[in-house]
C-alpha cells in the first residue's frame, strides 16, 4: 500500500480523525449524520457523508499534490494555501440513525451543543433536512442564538421560527404555515426567481448585507437548492434552481467564514447523481463557505 | 436466406475497414482503441471508451473519409501489472509505427500516455522528439513513486525526452493547479485555455512555431478533461472551465502541419454521458479531427 492510499479520502478534506474528546476552541468539529430522508422523498442521503467526504478530497487535489499545498488559478493568477494553523477534526459518523426519530434529533442537538460549548464550530454532513433542523436546534439552545442563513429551495421548518431568517434560492410551492412563521419571524426571502431575474450580483449585496448585521451566523446548505439538471442528487427535484456557478459566486462573494457558528450540508445522495456532479458540486460549495478558516492568499 | 433485412458490419471507429499489422503501410492511419483505465487516479470508465467511440462514430450515415484507415482492434493490456502493462503498450506502438503507418490510440485514461510517447521514442531513433499535450490538467507532480499514478503524465514523458520540457508544449490547463506544477510549467511552451480564446493569437502561434523548429515527430495527447463539463461530461468540475468542443476542433485544426506521429485521446467516461451519445459523438469529432492531423502529417 502507497502512502497516498486512498484511505485518505474517508476523512472531510483530509481533516484529523478526532474523538469527542478532542475538541479544541475554534476546531471545525465535523460529524457525519447518515440519515436516510422519508418518503415520499427519493432515498439516498444515507450515502451522504461519505460522498462529502470523497468529494472534498476531489476538489482539493490540487492543493493535496502540491508539496506546499498551494494553488495557482490560471484564470486570474491569485494564489491560494490550505492553511497550516486550522483544525479540522472529522469524529466520524453516528450510528443508528435511521430511522430519524426524535431521540436521534436530541442527540444530535446534545452534540452540537457540546461541540459549540467547547468553542468549536460544528459542520454536520447529512443526511436528509432534518439534520439541519437538529443544528439549529443545538445551537438555539445557546444563551445567544445565532442567525440563519438557508440556502435552500424550501423554507426551513426549524429555520422558520429562528429570529430573522434569511432563505436563498427558495423555489415552487411553500406551506403557507411556513410563510407565516417565517414573516412572524422577521425573515426575509430571496428567492432563487429573485437571483435569476436580478443577478448574482444583487444577490450577493442582499447577503452581504444581511452578513455585516449580525455576529454569528448558522448555515444551512440544501443541495436542492441547485437545479436537478446540474445536481440529479437529492431527495427532491428542483427545476429552475440556481446553478452551481451561482451558488460558488454568492459563496465566495460574501465573507461568511469568520461569523460561522454552525454549518448543516444536506440532502446529498450520490447514488442518485451518476456523474457525481451533486457531490462535488456541494464540496466545492462547503469548502468555499469555510472560505478563510481553510485557505489564504499567497503573495504572488 | 429469405429474410431481407438491414444488417451492418460490426462497428469500427468511423466505420474504418478493420485489419492487422500487415494492412498497415506507410501513409496509414492505424487505430486502436485502449482498454485501460487503471493506472490513474481519476475516476475509473475510460477503458470503456473505445467501443462507446466506435458506437457513437460508426453506422450514422456521415461519409467520411476512411480509406486510408485502419482499425486495428484493442491494445492488448495488463490490467493488474502496471509495469507489464507500460511495457506492453509500448511495444505494441513501436510495432504500429514500424509499419510507417502514423497512430491514433482512443480511450483510456492518461496513464496510457507515457506509455505510448515510449513507442514512439523506440520507433525514432536519432530523432527530436516532443509532446503536444491538451489538457484542463499540468499533470506535472513529481510524486513518481505513488500509485495511482496521479497527475504526472507529462511529467512521466517529459523525462524521456533528452531537451525535457522545453520540446512539450502544454494547452488548455485551466482552472486551480498546484503552484509547484505551474512553476515548471513555466520551463515548456504554455498556453492556457484563457489564451486559446483566438487561435490565431501569440501564445498557440509560439507554441506551433517552436514545435515545428525543434521536433521531427510529435506525440499529440489529448485529454477529454479539457472540454466544457457540459460537453465532456468526464471532467469532475463544477464550475465549467474548458474549452467548447468547437474552440478544441479549432485549437486542432491550427496543428495541422506538424510533425505529429502518435496521437491519443484519453479521459473519455461514456458512464458519465448518460444519454449514450452527445458527448461521445463529440469526443469521436476530436477523434476525427486528430486522424486528420495524423493523415496530414504524412503528406
Amino acid at each position: 500500500m502507497s502512502s497516498t492510499s486512498n484511505l485518505a479520502a474517508t476523512r472531510f478534506a483530509n481533516a484529523e480523525f478526532g474523538t469527542l474528546d478532542d475538541f479544541s476552541p475554534k476546531a471545525i468539529v465535523i460529524l457525519g449524520v447518515p440519515v436516510d430522508s422519508p418518503a415520499p422523498q427519493r432515498p439516498g442521503t444515507a450515502a451522504g457523508p461519505l460522498g462529502l467526504r470523497e468529494a472534498s478530497h476531489a476538489v482539493l487535489q490540487p492543493y493535496l499534490s502540491s508539496p506546499s499545498q498551494t494553488v495557482t488559478d490560471i484564470e486570474t493568477d491569485r494564489r491560494t494555501r490550505l492553511r497550516g494553523d486550522s483544525v479540522l477534526l472529522d469524529i466520524g459518523d453516528l450510528v443508528a440513525c435511521n430511522p430519524w426519530s426524535p431521540t436521534v434529533s436530541q442527540t444530535v442537538a446534545a452534540l452540537v451543543g457540546e461541540i459549540v460549548a467547547h468553542r468549536a464550530i460544528p459542520l454536520l454532513l447529512g443526511g436528509d433536512g432534518r439534520v439541519a433542523g437538529a443544528l439549529l436546534d443545538g445551537l438555539f439552545t445557546e444563551g445567544q442564538p445565532p442567525a440563519c442563513l438557508v440556502l435552500s429551495n424550501k423554507l426551513m421548518p426549524a429555520a422558520s421560527t429562528s429570529k430573522a431568517p434569511l432563505f436563498v434560492g427558495a423555489n415552487g410551492l411553500q406551506p403557507a404555515t411556513l410563510w407565516n412563521a417565517c414573516r412572524d419571524a422577521g425573515g426575509t426571502i430571496l428567492s432563487a426567481e429573485d437571483i435569476h431575474a436580478n443577478g448574482i450580483e444583487a444577490a450577493i449585496d442582499s447577503i452581504a448585507a444581511y452578513v455585516r448585521a449580525n455576529e454569528r451566523l448558522a448555515c444551512c446548505l440544501d443541495l436542492e437548492i441547485l437545479d436537478a439538471g446540474h445536481a440529479a442528487g437529492t431527495p427532491g427535484i428542483n427545476v429552475g434552481g440556481l446553478t452551481p456557478e451561482q451558488l460558488m459566486a454568492i459563496l465566495s462573494g460574501v465573507p461568511l467564514a469568520e461569523k460561522l457558528a454552525g454549518i448543516a450540508v444536506v440532502n446529498v445522495a450520490p447514488a442518485l447523481d451518476p456523474r457525481g456532479l451533486t457531490e462535488f458540486a456541494a464540496a466545492e460549495a462547503l469548502l468555499a463557505l469555510l472560505g478563510t478558516r481553510l485557505f489564504e492568499r499567497v503573495a504572488t | 436466406m429469405n429474410v431481407a433485412a438491414p444488417i451492418r458490419p460490426v462497428g469500427s471507429f468511423f466505420d474504418a475497414p478493420i485489419g492487422d499489422l500487415d494492412d498497415l503501410r506507410s501513409g496509414t492511419i492505424a487505430m486502436a482503441g485502449v482498454y485501460c483505465d487503471h493506472y490513474s487516479g481519476g475516476m475509473p470508465g475510460g477503458r470503456l471508451a473505445a467501443r462507446q467511440l466506435r458506437y457513437a462514430s460508426s453506422g450514422q450515415g456521415i461519409s467520411l473519409r476512411t480509406d486510408d484507415m485502419i482499425d486495428l482492434g484493442d491494445l492488448n493490456v495488463f490490467p493488474l501489472d502496471p509495469v507489464g502493462n507500460e511495457a506492453i503498450l509500448t511495444e505494441q506502438c513501436t510495432r504500429i509505427l514500424a509499419t510507417g503507418a502514423n497512430f491514433l490510440a482512443l480511450g483510456g485514461d492518461y496513464s496510457v500516455s507515457p506509455a505510448l510517447f515510449a513507442g514512439l521514442r523506440a520507433a525514432s531513433p536519432g530523432k527530436s522528439i516532443g509532446l503536444i499535450r491538451i489538457s484542463r490538467r499540468l499533470d506535472l507532480s513529481d510524486v513518481f513513486e505513488a500509485t495511482p499514478r496521479r497527475d504526472t503524465a507529462t511529467t512521466r514523458i517529459a523525462a524521456q525526452i533528452p531537451n525535457g520540457l522545453s520540446n512539450v508544449a502544454l494547452l488548455g490547463a485551466a482552472g486551480l493547479q498546484s503552484a509547484e506544477e505551474y512553476e515548471w510549467a513555466t520551463d515548456a511552451l504554455f498556453a492556457p485555455r484563457t489564451e486559446l480564446h483566438d487561435v490565431n493569437g501569440a501564445s498557440l502561434s509560439i507554441c506551433r512555431d517552436k514545435m515545428m523548429d525543434c521536433c521531427d515527430a510529435i506525440f499529440l495527447s489529448v485529454d477529454a478533461d479539457a472540454l466544457n463539463t457540459r460537453i465532456s461530461q468526464t471532467a469532475i468540475q463544477s464550475d465549467g472551465r474548458g474549452m467548447s468542443t468547437e474552440r478544441l476542433l479549432a485549437v486542432l485544426e491550427t496543428l495541422q502541419d506538424l510533425p505529429v506521429r502518435v496521437a491519443d485521446l484519453t479521459g473519455h467516461l461514456p458512464d458519465l454521458d448518460l444519454p449514450g451519445q452527445f458527448s461521445s459523438a463529440a469526443i469521436a469529432v476530436v477523434g476525427y479531427a486528430l486522424a486528420e492531423i495524423l493523415r496530414a502529417a504524412t503528406r
